[in-house]
């Protein structure tokens, strides 16, 4: 490992005195700050290259006046600041690629204040997102946000990164939530960005990934306990069919709570593992893939984890088949569908949808699969990094478009990865306008070195078919390193704004450089 | 500057059919939005200033950017310029059973340009958010003349939302040629509710609770004298009777009583409004005052004091920053009231 810059040295004995105790310089914390969960990284790590980044040091603040303290000082330094909330992030956008300072934000978890008159609540940004839920949970209130990280992410990272819970087809992405949040951008100052004003700061500042500052506390609108929960699943033909039964209800005004269609492959793995405890929602390929790792053997015959270790090695042939055997499958698409809120309410619109399904050929599963997926949600892809140990890698791409689209943006991004990695998809996150498609991809490579050379391929050929499609290359994971290459396509000359917003709040640049495309 | 010479130039760009002097400025009335590009070429290249209905330089109109550019049935988006009313859009979209959702009656004759550039508080709904929610996309002109256009998806988390700095920014830091707008079918039942209160601040808690409580209304009003709250709910028959019914259980939980629908208040046709976030919504004050007169509520914000001026607050200095680095030589208009 690197010993510390020398600009770093003269700027640790300032941090001490800011934050006496708090601050750290050993190899271990600077290892444990070295990498987040992508998947790229991960391939390194499985090679035996555990920390490719570490940071020059790592801070811990408790206050938004620390916070802006320690900015400033790190500006005067010129020393870059990577923001730190649980590393859970899978584009490599908290990796300190230039060295410098880790600010981690955990130790800014308190919960502020819950207005139960105009349903917001107030927290730190550090705060876990498990924690945040259960402290709401037990006043009577929940925030509707549960992305499958939630017990490893931090309420500061869902507003850094737009990110999206299972949930938010009824109480929205985190940005929809935004009511307002403190920012200390790159030159120290504090600001206080409200939402739905004109303009909209706040929309701003959220998604900027720590690359304009430190979003240290924020209010969410807040919504009851729901009083009711139904979850129903239902099988259509075809991918087609489903996305059609869902569009026509969100255009009809209907705001299910959860809208999950799985495509042929993804609901076949799906119901083939349901009994079983290694069943993953969203990550039944991960399932499958799991009888590749040291535990997973266990109870797995040797020809059927060989098997899969082959295909793969060759996943053309794999999407070849898959593709000509699927269309015979029984019993389709999985389609579960759930309501919740207000009794009255909830039950009105679950009676609509219904007959709503119906009328596009659905055929009713029962409680069934909804249930399952409840009780599996959580089950998140990070406790897969032993697949990586066995040589595969496996990754998701998240993207979106609206629904005249969203076919063809299927298909363009299936047929761009197949010939490299075995893929299947599902569709969450329905909006009136448009919905994203979540890809599930898993491939191997003899060496590391091909590992990720193909790793990156897959990328590319994908994040390209999406872009030619019109759909934009993240929904809710983020852009950080991994997608950076791609934002001049994503947003053409609209990134001057972006960049005039650089400029404005960190003139000097150090805050999280290198990623986003700036 | 001479401004024979900028009338010249922008003859040249836009035809001198669309060009026209007057007192210390030149009219200019584009009619695409690669004219606008070039004209604000023009104006940068001549050191003029220029603005929608700018009073000196180059004043655009965009009276002749009034048309439906695409209509995407399959997923209720349209994509107009700047310059087509928001009456003109619903009298298209109404052919086809498609509408914005409710504007204020005197917000109709606002183009889009102006809604979304200058979005009022009232120009909201609890179920569709601000007017400026409605915006998928936009593409517009920044001061050097950069065209930007904005990728159009349900949502994204590719960085800012870099629209915002052109919607709500009162053409201070770009110029609106088109948008791309998402519209909703007319609901097959709507049902209007209205209740008579104790007191407007029971009106007023009735209100946010409904909010709270989860129901989604088409419009949401409470009016101060007599306290009356009023409920409009759209959607399928069986949706909307229980929205309704939610309204009137919450509404009796405040002693709420049913009352035939007032006529809308006075304010919903005088655009003197002031945007105040729910939770900071006081009734007792003001209304001891005599001055508030009506609240229009939605997504959880705003209120309506009489003759309270609408002017926009102060410009933030995040704002003020990025007009300096966007617009350095002041081409555009200013922050009202800077």
């Amino acid at each position: 490992m690197p010993s510390p810059l020398s600009r770093t040295a003269e700027l640790i004995p300032e941090l001490e005195a800011l934050c006496p105790g708090r601050v750290s310089t050993t190899p271990p914390d600077r290892a444990a700050y070295a990498r987040d969960l992508w998947p790229r990284g991960l391939i390194g790590v499985a090679a035996g290259d555990p920390a490719p980044y570490p940071p020059d040091a790592v801070v811990w603040p408790t206050t938004t006046d620390e916070v802006a303290a320690i900015v400033k000082a790190a500006a005067r330094h010129r020393t870059p600041i990577v923001p730190f909330g649980a590393g859970s992030g899978v584009c490599g956008g908290a990796l300190p690629i230039h060295g410098g300072l880790v600010v981690d934000l955990k130790r800014m978890r308190r919960f502020l204040a819950l207005d139960e008159q105009a349903g917001t609540a107030t927290f730190e940004a550090g705060i876990v997102g498990e924690h945040l839920e259960h402290a709401l949970n037990r006043r009577g209130w929940t925030m509707g946000h549960f992305p499958s990280s939630i017990m490893c992410s931090t309420y500061g990272g869902w507003l850094a990164a737009r990110s999206a819970g299972q949930l938010s087809t009824k109480y929205g992405k985190i940005e929809d939530m935004v009511r307002r949040l403190t920012l200390v951008d790159g030159r120290g100052e504090v600001h206080e960005l409200e939402a739905g004003g004109a303009p909209d700061l706040c929309q701003l500042a959220v998604g900027s990934e720590g690359t304009l500052g430190l979003i240290t506390r924020a209010t969410c609108t807040v919504a009851r306990l729901p009083e009711a929960r139904l979850l129903r699943g239902w099988a259509f033909p075809r991918v087609s069919a489903g996305c059609e039964a869902i569009r026509r209800l969100l255009q009809r005004g209907l705001r299910p709570a959860v809208v999950r269609l799985y495509d042929e492959l993804d609901s076949l793995l799906h119901r083939t593992e349901r009994d079983e405890e290694t069943v993953r929602e969203g990550a039944s390929l991960e399932a499958w893939l799991a009888m590749l790792t040291p535990k997973g053997r266990a109870g797995v015959s040797d020809w059927k984890r060989r098997a899969i270790s082959a295909a793969l090695l060759r996943p053309d042939l794999v999407n070849k088949l898959a593709g000509a055997v699927l269309p015979y499958a029984r019993q389709g698409c999985l389609l579960i569908v759930g309501f919740e809120g207000e009794r009255g309410l909830a039950e009105a619109e679950a009676r609509a949808a219904t007959l709503e399904l119906e009328r596009a050929g659905g055929r009713d599963l029962g409680p069934g699969p909804g249930e399952r997926w409840l009780k599996h949600r959580y089950a998140v892809s990070f406790r897969m990094s032993k697949v990586f140990d066995a040589g595969a890698f496996v990754d998701t791409m998240e993207v979106a478009t609206s629904w005249d689209r969203l076919l063809e943006l299927y298909q363009a991004v299936r047929q761009a990865v197949s010939p490299l990695a075995f893929i299947m998809a599902h569709f969450s996150h329905a909006y009136p306008d448009g919905c994203s498609i979540y890809f599930t991809f898993a491939a191997r490579g003899g060496s590391r070195a091909e590992a990720e050379r193909k790793y990156d391929q897959i990328w590319r050929a994908g994040l390209a078919a999406a872009t030619k499609v019109g759909a934009t290359i993240s929904h809710h994971h983020g852009v950080g390193l991994s997608k950076a290459p791609f934002m001049p396509e994503e947003h053409g000359e609209a990134m001057a704004i972006y960049r005039a917003l650089k400029d404005v709040l960190d003139p000097h640049h150090i805050m999280n450089p290198g990623k986003m495309g700036l | 500057m001479t401004l024979d010479l900028l009338e010249e130039r922008l003859r040249h760009a836009v035809g001198a059919a669309h060009v026209s002097g007057e007192a210390g400025r030149v009219v200019v009335r584009p009619g695409s939005a690669a004219e606008i590009v070039d004209i604000v070429r023009v104006a940068r290249e001549l050191s003029a200033p220029l603005g929608v209905g700018a009073r000196r330089g180059v004043a655009l109109d965009l009276d002749r950017m009034h048309s439906v550019l695409h209509l995407d049935e399959t997923s209720l988006l349209v994509s107009a310029q700047a310059g087509l009313t928001a009456a003109g859009l619903e009298a298209q979209l109404a052919r086809r059973g498609l509408t914005l959702g409710p504007l204020p009656a005197w917000s109709r004759e606002r183009t889009i340009g102006a809604l979304l550039a200058a979005p009022r508080p009232s120009e909201a709904s609890p179920r569709l958010g601000r007017v400026t929610a409605l915006c998928a996309g936009v593409i517009g002109v920044l001061s050097d003349g950069t065209e930007v256009a904005t990728r159009v998806a349900p949502r994204k988390a590719t960085g800012p939302d870099l629209m915002h700095a052109l919607v709500g920014a009162r053409g201070t830091l770009g110029l609106i040629t088109s948008a791309t707008l998402r519209v909703c079918r007319r609901g097959e039942s709507r049902l209007e509710a209205a209740f008579r209160l104790p007191t407007v601040e029971a009106a007023l808690t009735a209100a946010r609770a409904l909010l709270v409580a989860g129901g989604r209304p088409l419009d949401l009003q409470v009016a101060c004298a007599p306290a009356t709250l009023t409920v409009t709910v759209d959607g399928t028959p069986a949706h909307a009777e229980a929205e309704q019914a939610l309204a009137a259980r919450i509404a009796a939980e405040h002693g709420g009583v049913p009352t035939p629908a007032l006529p809308p208040p006075a304010w919903t046709r005088a655009p003197h409004e002031r945007f105040v976030p729910i939770e900071r919504i006081e009734a007792a004050a003001p209304t001891t005052s005599g001055r508030v007169i009506g609240w229009h509520l939605y997504g959880a914000t705003c209120a309506d004091p009489e003759r309270a001026p609408e002017g926009p607050r102060a410009a933030s200095p995040l704002l003020a920053a990025l007009k300096r680095r966007l617009d350095p030589d002041e081409r555009l208009p200013a922050w009202p009231g800077t």
